[in-house]
């Protein structure tokens, strides 16, 4: 008798696509450059405090 | 970057990247729109001149057959070429994005002064990004616009003088 070797068993499909490990950047979806250097901020007061 | 201003810095960024893209896409458009007229202005060039010039250069009768021949396809290919749905998308962006800068930038006093909480300013930049992705996506729709490296250097620089002259940083 030969034997017969089982199948295994399907894999679960996940519910949703899996996300990519690296996010994309904003520009790039938009189609617009990403920008890299942004002048310094000009001096600000504390934000203020939550309440 | 301290802990206490992180997200005023952050508002800072994107208003930043902001009038970067609207002077990006303005730029684009102007380039579009050049383009455009220079093709224009070949295709009446040619329209006119060729059979003038096919008389008189009798000799190059072969190269005026190519400008004719270039200028019917130009012509006929004209309406299909992708700069030109780009352009009119453009156009649309650019007015809503303005309108978006012009509105943000203005509570860009309340985040400096502390008169929001770091809470609210986060909120407000959330705000600015979705709503430049939407306007983007309402009138590129599928449409994909190229990255030009140039114009992206030029749309920095030109934000770098703006910034200079109103907030001196």
């Amino acid at each position: 008798m030969s034997e017969q070797k089982e199948t295994p068993p399907p894999k679960p499909q996940p519910s949703q696509p899996p996300k990519p490990s690296i996010p994309l950047e904003e520009g790039r979806k938009t189609g617009l450059p990403p920008v890299d250097k942004t002048p310094s901020m000009p001096p600000v007061k504390p934000p203020k405090e939550k309440q | 970057m301290t802990d206490a201003n992180q997200h005023q810095e952050r508002y800072w960024k994107e208003l930043f990247e902001l009038r970067v893209h609207v002077i990006y896409l303005d730029l684009y458009m102007q380039q579009s729109e050049v383009r455009d007229k220079a093709i224009n202005i070949f295709l009446a060039v040619t329209s006119s001149s060729s059979i003038c010039g096919w008389a008189i250069w009798n000799k190059y009768s072969f190269i005026w057959a190519v400008i004719i021949a270039v200028s019917q396809l130009i012509n006929a290919a004209k309406q299909f070429l992708p700069y030109r749905t780009r352009w009119k998308a453009i156009s649309s962006i650019v007015k809503d994005l303005e309108t978006l800068l012009n509105c943000y930038e203005k509570k860009w006093y309340d985040v400096a002064e502390g008169n929001l909480t770091s809470e609210e300013i986060n909120t407000l930049q959330f705000e600015v990004r979705s709503q430049k992705t939407k306007a983007v996506q309402k009138h590129l729709g599928i449409n994909s616009l190229p990255i030009k490296r140039k114009l992206s250097c030029k749309a920095k620089q030109l934000a770098g003088v703006y910034i200079n002259n109103f907030y001196g940083a």
